[in-house]
């Protein structure tokens, strides 16, 4: 290690680049770096450290993992009409998406739950098409009801091998029972804990998005958002489409600083990390739990560290733990390297060793968090205050999407416009809720809809 | 038709109206008073049932509590589980290590013998977590319950004993839960979230049950179906688990609580959730349908057949009754009849007689002629026959309800003497003495026929039944608007428990008395009739001896002030009928 390279990443064998790309193929690649390669010596400085996940390719579809989905229906009344019959077609569509040794219960829920189908091979379609027909709105919203006992289904075939997930359909807010997004964020933490993620899909603009997306996010689930009902089949065809391409699961990334460096704050999406749990700092260890990880599909960690004035020389800033499950080989894999740096007086080779990929994740992660202070903002009233922080985001966005030719950063910034625009008037319920699910998950999960 | 006939016709009417009333009734109070009983029996059974049900819901509840109960004890026995993981050193970072092998998220305080708080580090490096968990929990560390109980062991000397316990509190308007366990020195505590009971709470507690499948394919059938379920109030049930706010945590089964619907079952929970409760709610014609339902189809099906079977008794008594009389009319009118048809030639007989008894008269009486002797008999009898025959048909108007009397100024007296010169022969040949005391002479209006037939009657029965008395006594006497007519023998005599059956039709004293007698036995009958006819009575009464007095008792009108002549060409003229 004594090496004056700028990056030296200690991989695993297995991970070793020059290997065989089948062997390749089976691991998530896992990247990490400072936002510079050098580190400027003699001053107390902050660098971002990023780990960077890429699932691996799926060798064919018949590689994937079976599914094991409880589909958790609201019923309650606002849901009559177009919306409840296009909730029997998308969860007919999720049925098209599966296999036969897959898993699939379908639970209902308004004043009180209903199991429509337990859970059941999709073998046996004639059993669940019966229970999609029973399916009938009216009555008040018991969601948390409903989400445990869709987890409950779950439950009875949990395996490490399979996908483990609940897929809530509800248009409105929980009334019944346990009804706070921290309360709802805090059964997702518990079902994250047993290996169950909830996907929270948000129908018409009537849902509370905060709860919604906070159960998807604390459970390391995703959100999404369906405007219309008609777009209901189609995405859910595509989201358990995806469900398939789950390549990893249980995901926890462990970063351990070495001395002279201070883990100040991980830059999470969404909510704050403390309140999903998903990130914890304990002295000079940083552990990160991420949600699954989709094949080809990167998702990433930013950790905010603060490091001393140190004298020139080449050291260890960290070393880095990925533990997850493979889906595709039913192992636990584990992934360790180090991360090293040189430390320089030379200011110019410092500027030249900027790395792009780090930065455009850390803009993002910082717009991220302007985002949800303009929400809170708006949520206090503060309309014009709101406005410029998103009009300020979209501005920067735009500097760092041509500073470093970022086209993700590009199209934040004219998102970011949208939102200041419809920061005034009537489209700010729909834009709430684009802006929290867009906040809460990684551009690559907003782009395919992932479930 | 005249007012006395519509009487008689309104008479026979009631009779069948009152047998139809008597049936009526014999069909209708065994029913209502079984009914009555049976209602009362069903409304019993139902409070009975429904006091049965709704402790079956409250020891159902129990059962819940029960299950509340062992999701509780599943807890502590993972908590304990996990406080057994725990190192024996306060090394933060072993401690953490334990705690994240743990299914649960659970966060852990650790309490030395002093009360203070070892764990998480209060002085060194904590997770913003371990930050909060410190905060939300400090009424119970610093000087707290959980102090106390750390103290406790301190203070007795000894190591802390194997106590352990819930204790509840609450932080950001949830309830939370510590299970807490003494471990040689230090005091383990454990937190449970209110979410995490919930969440065990809601998966081990029952769905809403499907309604039955009426359809598998059809989508509106089967909605339908379900529709109706749900409308049907009766069927439904919704028990409601509520925390210690008293906030609905959890509801199952498909009744639709209305806002001011009462529970009809609560149970409040057992520690540590004491503040918990769980209400259940039922219709209440639902709860004992069953059974009271069964009771009282079984109860009205009986009535039901009973009823039937009353009914049909009923009938038949009806039809029996109805039969029975008509053929008693029918045999009525044949002896009518018959002797209608006996009169022509009666009447031709004694006309005949009487033609010969002219011819004889003058020239051969003296002689001691034995035809003359032969023709007196056959006036005798035909005279007999033809009273007879009167009888006979006076009975069958009186069952027609067609009996009636002609009323005119009339002597009795003259009426009396009359009938005693008709039976006079027949008297002297019996050798009865015959004793009048007559003082009814003052007209009464009256049918001097009937009178006739009445004493003629009476004086009959003397020949027949008290001949061996061989004395008549016949006094008449007036008060007023009444005329009596006694009638008395010296004969066997009547006892008084037969006084009244005697007027009763074809009915004789004793099979000894009328020991070779003959007769109809219609002929009190007749005689009682046609005394009430005259707003009067017969009746027997108690003479001065042994023998039977009947008594004859008629009111009559007042008299109208009429020629003397037409008055005894009246009186003469009945007699010459008599005689006739």
């Amino acid at each position: 290690m004594k090496t004056p390279l700028a990056l030296l990443a200690l991989l695993l064998p297995a991970l070793a680049p020059t290997l065989g790309s089948a062997a390749h193929a089976q691991q998530v690649r896992v990247e990490t770096d400072l936002d510079h390669r050098l580190l400027r010596a003699n001053e107390k400085q902050t660098v971002h450290l990023r780990v960077a996940l890429t699932g691996f390719e799926l060798a064919s579809e018949r590689a994937r993992a079976p599914l094991n989905v409880a589909i958790v229906i609201d019923k309650s009344g606002s849901m009559q009409g177009d919306k409840i019959s296009q909730a029997k077609d998308a969860a007919r569509a999720a049925l098209s998406q599966l296999r036969a040794d897959d898993i699939v219960s379908i639970v209902a829920y308004d004043d009180t739950v209903e199991v429509l189908v337990p859970a059941t091979k999709v073998s046996d379609r004639e059993v669940i098409e019966r229970g999609i027909n029973r399916l009938q709105a009216g009555g008040m919203t018991a969601l948390f009801a409903g989400v445990v006992k869709g987890a409950g289904e779950v439950r009875k075939f949990l395996s490490k091998d399979r996908v483990n997930r609940v897929i809530l359909l509800s248009d409105g807010a929980a009334n019944v029972g346990p009804a706070s997004a921290g309360e709802l964020s805090q059964l997702g933490k518990n079902l994250r804990r047993e290996g169950v993620s909830v996907t929270t899909v948000g129908l018409g603009l009537g849902y509370n998005e905060d709860l919604m997306v906070g159960l998807a996010q604390a459970s390391g689930g995703q959100h999404v958002f369906v405007e219309s009902e008609k777009q209901l089949a189609g995405i859910f065809r595509e989201g358990f489409g995806n469900l398939g391409t789950i390549v990893a699961k249980e995901v926890v990334v462990r970063v351990k600083l070495a001395e002279g460096f201070r883990p100040v704050r991980v830059l999470a999406r969404g909510g704050s990390s403390e309140a999903t749990d998903n990130a914890d700092i304990v002295g000079q260890t940083v552990t990160v739990q991420m949600p699954a990880l989709y094949a080809r599909q990167m998702d990433d960690i930013v950790i905010e560290v603060e490091a001393r004035a140190l004298a020139p020389q080449t050291l260890q800033v960290a070393t880095v733990d990925v533990s997850y499950h493979n889906i595709a080989t039913q192992n636990a894999d584990k992934v360790s390297m180090a991360l090293s740096a040189e430390v320089t007086t030379d200011i110019g080779r410092w500027n030249e060793s900027e790395i792009p990929a780090v930065r455009v994740a850390v803009i993002e992660r910082l717009a991220n968090q302007e985002s949800r202070r303009a929400v809170e903002l708006r949520d206090r009233g503060q309309v014009e205050e709101a406005q410029k922080v998103l009009e300020g985001n979209a501005r920067r966005l735009k500097d760092g999407a041509s500073r470093y030719g970022s086209k993700a950063l590009d199209d934040l910034s004219s998102q970011n416009e949208l939102d200041a625009t419809n920061v005034k008037g009537e489209q700010w319920n729909k834009q709430r809720k684009v802006i929290q699910r867009r906040n809460s998950q990684s551009p690559y999960s907003l782009e395919k809809n992932n479930f | 038709m005249s007012a006395r006939a519509k009487t008689r016709k309104r008479r026979g009417e009631g009779a069948n109206l009152r047998l139809g009333l008597l049936l009526a009734a014999m069909v209708v109070v065994p029913l209502t008073a079984l009914g009555l009983v049976g209602a009362r029996l069903v409304t019993d059974q139902r409070a009975l049932a429904q006091h049965e049900i709704e402790r079956g819901f409250l020891e159902r509840m129990k059962s819940l509590d029960q299950a509340v109960q062992t999701i509780m004890r599943g807890f502590e026995r993972e908590l304990a589980r996990a406080s057994a993981e725990l190192p024996k050193s306060n090394d933060p970072s072993a401690i953490r290590d334990a705690m994240g092998r743990l299914p649960r998220s659970s966060m852990v305080l650790v309490l030395d013998e002093t009360g203070k708080v070892v764990h998480p580090p209060l002085t060194g490096e904590m997770s913003q977590r371990e930050v909060a968990f410190l905060e939300r929990t400090r009424p119970i560390w610093e000087g707290g319950l959980l102090t106390t109980v750390a103290l406790k062991g301190a203070l007795e000397g000894t190591s802390i004993g194997p106590e352990r316990g819930w204790m509840s509190f609450f932080h950001g308007g949830g309830q939370h839960f510590l299970w807490w366990r003494t471990d040689a020195r230090r005091v383990i505590a454990l937190e449970v979230s209110g979410i995490d009971l919930m969440t065990e709470l809601v998966t081990q507690l029952p769905d809403t049950p499907l309604e039955a499948d009426a359809s598998p394919g059809g989508t509106g059938a089967t909605g339908l179906a379900r529709t109706a379920a749900r409308d049907d109030p009766d069927q439904t049930e919704r028990t409601v688990l509520a925390d210690a706010t008293g906030r609905t945590v959890y509801q199952w089964g498909n009744r639709e609580v209305g806002a001011n619907e009462r529970p009809r079952a609560v149970l409040g929970l057992s520690a540590p959730l004491e503040s918990w409760s769980l209400r259940h709610y039922a219709s209440e014609s639902a709860l004992p349908g069953a059974i009271a339902d069964s009771l009282s189809t079984a109860l009205f099906g009986g009535l039901g057949g009973l009823a039937l079977a009353l009914s049909a008794g009923a009938f038949l008594i009806w039809r029996a009754r109805t039969r029975e009389s008509r053929l008693a009319a029918q045999r009525v009118s044949f002896v009518n009849q018959v002797s209608h048809e006996l009169k022509t030639p009666l009447t031709n007989i004694r006309l005949y007689a009487e033609l010969l008894e002219g011819a004889h008269e003058a020239a051969d009486i003296e002689a001691g002629d034995p035809a003359a002797r032969h023709l007196a008999v056959i006036m005798r009898e035909s005279d007999r026959l033809s009273r007879l025959i009167k009888d006979v048909l006076t009975f069958a108007r009186g069952e027609e309800q067609k009996l009636a009397v002609s009323l005119r100024p009339t002597v009795p007296d003259e009426v009396v003497q009359a009938t005693l010169a008709t039976h006079a022969p027949s008297l002297a040949q019996a050798s009865i003495a015959v004793e009048t005391t007559l003082a009814a002479k003052t007209p009464v209006m009256c049918d001097p026929d009937a009178l006739a037939q009445i004493v003629s009657n009476l004086i009959s029965n003397v020949e027949k039944y008290a001949r061996q008395g061989q004395w008549l006594g016949l006094a008449t006497s007036q008060h007023g608007d009444r005329t009596v007519i006694r009638v008395s023998d010296r004969g066997p005599g009547i006892p008084r428990a037969q006084r009244d059956k005697v007027f009763e039709p074809f009915w004789r004293a004793s099979d000894k008395l009328s020991d070779g007698v003959t007769g109809t036995g219609i002929g009190l009958d007749i005689a009682r009739r046609l005394a009430r006819l005259h707003d009067g009575e017969l009746r027997v009464v108690d003479g001065d001896g042994p023998g039977a007095v009947f008594e004859l008792t008629i009111t009559t009108a007042p008299i109208e002030i009429a020629p003397a002549g037409a008055r005894s060409g009246d009186a003469a003229h009945t007699h010459d009928k008599d005689r006739a």
